[in-house]
C-alpha cells in the first residue's frame, strides 16, 4: 500500500509539467536567435522566434520576428516582448549577432547581459555584422536551420571562426589575446558567411577572408573539417585537412609554429610534390595571416600572448606589455601533412 | 540510553561524507568570490592536511565513547554541538535556495522547495542513519554516473590554455580558499555522534574521505578552469556554469539533471544533520527529556532553518553573515578541535 502511495504522489508530481495554461508553448515567446543594434546609445533588438501559431509538419518550425529599443540590452529585450505581448523563454537562444554600432563599440558590454542571465546558455554563439543586424535577421534566406549552419561552419568547412558565448566573453575578460568572431553579410537580400572578423581588444579591427580563416583554425591546432583547393604551377589541387594538431615552441623572442595534419586528395595526384606544395600553401597563408592581422592590426586572435602565459610565464610576468613583445616577435611556420588515400 | 544502537559499515559512512561534502562544492562562489577557481587545486592540498589533523581529536573522543557528553559539564558541549549542526542546517538551505534562485526560474514559491526538501530529511532522520546511509549510498552512485557524462561532454571544450600557471595564482586566494575549504568540512563534528553508530575502520575511512574529497576537488577545479577559462571569473556560481555548457549529441542543457542529483545529495547532507542534531539535542536536553519531544525540537528547528535560509536568499547582508566563509571555518575548527580537546583534557583529570 506504502509503495503504490509513493509511485502515486510521484506520478502526480512528474504530470504537472505543463500546467498551468499560461506554460503553454503557444503562449511563450521562445526566441531563437537574437540581432543587436546600437545607435547613439540605444539599442535596438530584432528577436527571431518560433512561430507556434504555424502546424509543423514535416518542414522546418517557421519563424516571426519582433522589435523592442531601450537604453539598455535588457530594457531593449524587455520592449521586444512586451511588443509581442508573450512572455520570453531564451533558452532556445541558439545565436546572437552584433550589428551596426555594437561590433565597433563595446561588445563586452553589450554581451554582459547574456552572460547573467540564467536562460542563455553560455554555449551560444556569437555573430556579428557591420550591416544592420535588423537587415541580416529579416533576409529572405534567414532561418533556424540555416543559422544551425553556420554555427557548425568552423568545423564543417574552416572558413570561418565561431566562437561561443563563454569563449568570447573568457577572452574578453581575460584579456590575454583577441578574439574572432563569424562575420555574416548581406548578398542579394540573403544572408551568407563571409570569414571573420577580428577584434582588438573589443572592438572590430580587422576581416578575415576563409583562407585567412583556415590560417588561424590550423595555427591554434583545432583543425578537424578544412576544406582548400589552389592552382600551382597550372595544376589545381584540391584537399581536404583533418587530424590537425598544433605545437607551438618559445625561443627567445621568437615563435616555432609546427602544424602537423593529415590531407586526403580529390582528383589529385598523390605524390611528393603535392605534399610539399600542401605545406608551402599552408606556411604561406599562415605566415601572410600572422603579419596582416596581429603585425599590422594588432589582433593576436592566434593565442600567442596566451601560449605565452602557459608556456613562459616567468617570463610574461617580468614584461611590461606582453601583447607588444608578442607583436613583434619572429614567427617560423612549419607544416607536416601526412597525405591520406582516399 | 540503553537502546539498540543501529549500525552502519564504515563504507557506507564514506559514501555517506562523500556525499555530504560533496554537494557542497557545487556552491563554489557562494562562500567567496575567489578571482580563479583553479587556486582551489593548490588549497585542496593544504586542506586535506588541515582536515587530517582536524579529525584526530574527535576520533580519539569517539574511541572513548561518547558518553563524556551526556551528563555535568558534557551536556553544555552537547548543545553547542546542536548550536553548531543547526547553523550548518541553516548554511546548506540558504546555499540551495540561494543556487535554485539565481540558476532556474521555476515559477513556484520560493518557500516550497525547501520546505519539501526539509520534510523529506527529517523523515530521512526519524528513520535513523541506516536509512540514511543507504540511501546516500544510491544517491552517490548517481551522482558519480552525472558528474561521468558532465565530463564526458565537455572533455572536447577543456584546453590547456585555459589553465593559469601556478605561479600566477594569487597566495591570497590559496589561503582563502584553504580557510573555505576547512570550513566545509562541517561532517567532521559529526563523526562523534556517529562513532558508535559505525561498525568498521572508521579512522581508515575518515582518511579516505579526506584524500577523496581533495583529490577530486582539485581535479574538477583543474577541468572547470580547463573548459571556462577565464568565463569562470566572472560567473557566481562556475560549476554551475560549466554544468549548463554540458551537452552529448542531441542531448543538451544537462544541467537539469545535474541540479536534481544535487538536491537529492543535498536531501542526504540535511538528513544527516537533522540526525546528529537529533543525537546532539538528546545528550544536551538529559535523559529527563522525552525523544518525542527531542523529535519535535528538531522539527521546529528544521523550520525556524527554512525561514531565516529564504529570507538570507533576499537580505544581503543576512546572506553575506550566513554564507561567511571564515565563520564557518572557526565554528568547524572550534567544534572538532578546541571543543573535543577540552573534554580529552577534562576526562584525564577526572
Amino acid at each position: 500500500m506504502k509503495k503504490i502511495l509513493a509511485i502515486t504522489v510521484a506520478v502526480m508530481i512528474m504530470l504537472t509539467g505543463c500546467t498551468p495554461i499560461e506554460n503553454n508553448l503557444d503562449k511563450r515567446l521562445i526566441v531563437q536567435g537574437i540581432g543587436i543594434d546600437l545607435n547613439s546609445g540605444n539599442y535596438t533588438i530584432t528577436a527571431m522566434y518560433m512561430d507556434t501559431q504555424q502546424p509543423v509538419g514535416e518542414a522546418d518550425v517557421t519563424s516571426s520576428y519582433a522589435q523592442g529599443e531601450g537604453n539598455s540590452i535588457s530594457a531593449a529585450l524587455t520592449d521586444t516582448a512586451a511588443k509581442v505581448g508573450k512572455e520570453p523563454l531564451y533558452g532556445q537562444c541558439s545565436f546572437i549577432l552584433l550589428g551596426k554600432g555594437v561590433t565597433g563599440n563595446n561588445i563586452k558590454d553589450s554581451l554582459k547581459f547574456f552572460t547573467d542571465y540564467y536562460e542563455f546558455s553560455p554555449g551560444l554563439k556569437i555573430f556579428c555584422s557591420e550591416e544592420k543586424a535588423e537587415d541580416i535577421m529579416k533576409s529572405e534566406n534567414m532561418s533556424d536551420s540555416l543559422i544551425k549552419d553556420f554555427c557548425n561552419s568552423e568545423k564543417s568547412t574552416g572558413k570561418s571562426l565561431n566562437p561561443a558565448l563563454y569563449e568570447v566573453y573568457s577572452c574578453l575578460a581575460g584579456n590575454k589575446g583577441d578574439i574572432a568572431i563569424a562575420r555574416l553579410i548581406l548578398n542579394e537580400k540573403n544572408t551568407v558567411l563571409d570569414g571573420a572578423v577580428a577584434f582588438d581588444g573589443d572592438k572590430s579591427a580587422a576581416t578575415l577572408d576563409g583562407s585567412e580563416c583556415t590560417a588561424a583554425i590550423l595555427i591554434r591546432g583545432k583543425g578537424d573539417n578544412i576544406w582548400d583547393n589552389f592552382i600551382e604551377s597550372g595544376k589545381e589541387i584540391n584537399y581536404s585537412l583533418s587530424g590537425c594538431n598544433t605545437n607551438i615552441k618559445l625561443t627567445d623572442n621568437s615563435f616555432e609554429i609546427i602544424i602537423k595534419a593529415k590531407a586526403n586528395l580529390y582528383a589529385t595526384d598523390p605524390s611528393e610534390d603535392t605534399r610539399s606544395k600542401i605545406e608551402a600553401r599552408i606556411e604561406s597563408i599562415c605566415k601572410k595571416t600572422i603579419d596582416r592581422i596581429l603585425k599590422e592590426n594588432n589582433c593576436d586572435i592566434f593565442n600567442f600572448e596566451r601560449e605565452l602565459y602557459v608556456q613562459n610565464y616567468s617570463v610574461y610576468r617580468m614584461l611590461y606589455n606582453p601583447a607588444e613583445y608578442v607583436r613583434k616577435s619572429n614567427f617560423k611556420v612549419k607544416a607536416e601533412i601526412d597525405l591520406q588515400a582516399v | 540510553m540503553m537502546t539498540r544502537v543501529s549500525k552502519i559499515s564504515s563504507a557506507q559512512l564514506l559514501c555517506l561524507f562523500v556525499l555530504s561534502r560533496g554537494v557542497l562544492s557545487v556552491g563554489y562562489g557562494a562562500f567567496t568570490h575567489s578571482n580563479n577557481i583553479q587556486s582551489t587545486a593548490v588549497s585542496a592540498i593544504l586542506a586535506a592536511v588541515v582536515s587530517l589533523l582536524m579529525s584526530v581529536p574527535l576520533l580519539r573522543l569517539g574511541r572513548m565513547g561518547i558518553h563524556e557528553i551526556g551528563h555535568g559539564i558534557g551536556r553544555a558541549a552537547a548543545g553547542i554541538y546542536s548550536v553548531y549542526f543547526f547553523y550548518i542546517i541553516i548554511l546548506t538551505l540558504t546555499l540551495f535556495t540561494v543556487l535554485r534562485t539565481e540558476s532556474s526560474g521555476l515559477k513556484i514559491s520560493i518557500w516550497i522547495l525547501p520546505i519539501a526538501l526539509l520534510a523529506a530529511a527529517i523523515y530521512g532522520a526519524y528513520k535513523g542513519i541506516e536509512g540514511i546511509s543507504r540511501a546516500g549510498a544510491l544517491i552517490l552512485f548517481m551522482v558519480i554516473a552525472a558528474i561521468t557524462l558532465l565530463c564526458l561532454g565537455l572533455i572536447s571544450n577543456s584546453s590547456r590554455l585555459n589553465l593559469t600557471p601556478i605561479g600566477a595564482l594569487k597566495i591570497s586566494d590559496i589561503i582563502r580558499e584553504s580557510i573555505i575549504m576547512v570550513g566545509e568540512q562541517s561532517c567532521i563534528p559529526a563523526i562523534l555522534f556517529l562513532y558508535p553508530h559505525v561498525k568498521g575502520n572508521v579512522k581508515g575511512s575518515i582518511i579516505f574521505w579526506i584524500m577523496i574529497v581533495f583529490v577530486t576537488t582539485a581535479g574538477m577545479a583543474v577541468f572547470i578552469s580547463s573548459v571556462l577559462g577565464d568565463y569562470a571569473q566572472t560567473q557566481s556560481f562556475p560549476v554551475y556554469t560549466w554544468a549548463r555548457l554540458s551537452s552529448i549529441g542531441v542531448i543538451q542543457r544537462l544541467d537539469s539533471v545535474f541540479m536534481a542529483i544535487w538536491a537529492a545529495g543535498i536531501f542526504i547532507r540535511l538528513s544527516l544533520l537533522l540526525w546528529a542534531l537529533k543525537y546532539s539535542l538528546r545528550y544536551a536536553l538529559g535523559r529527563k527529556v522525552g525523544r518525542k519531544i527531542c523529535f519535535g525540537t528538531v522539527i521546529l528547528l528544521g523550520l525556524a532553518a527554512v525561514i531565516i535560509s529564504v529570507n538570507a536568499a533576499y537580505n544581503e547582508t543576512f546572506r553575506r553573515l550566513i554564507l561567511n566563509g571564515y565563520i564557518l571555518a572557526a565554528s568547524t575548527i572550534f567544534c572538532s578541535v578546541v571543543l573535543p580537546l577540552l573534554l580529552l583534557i577534562r576526562r584525564r583529570f577526572k
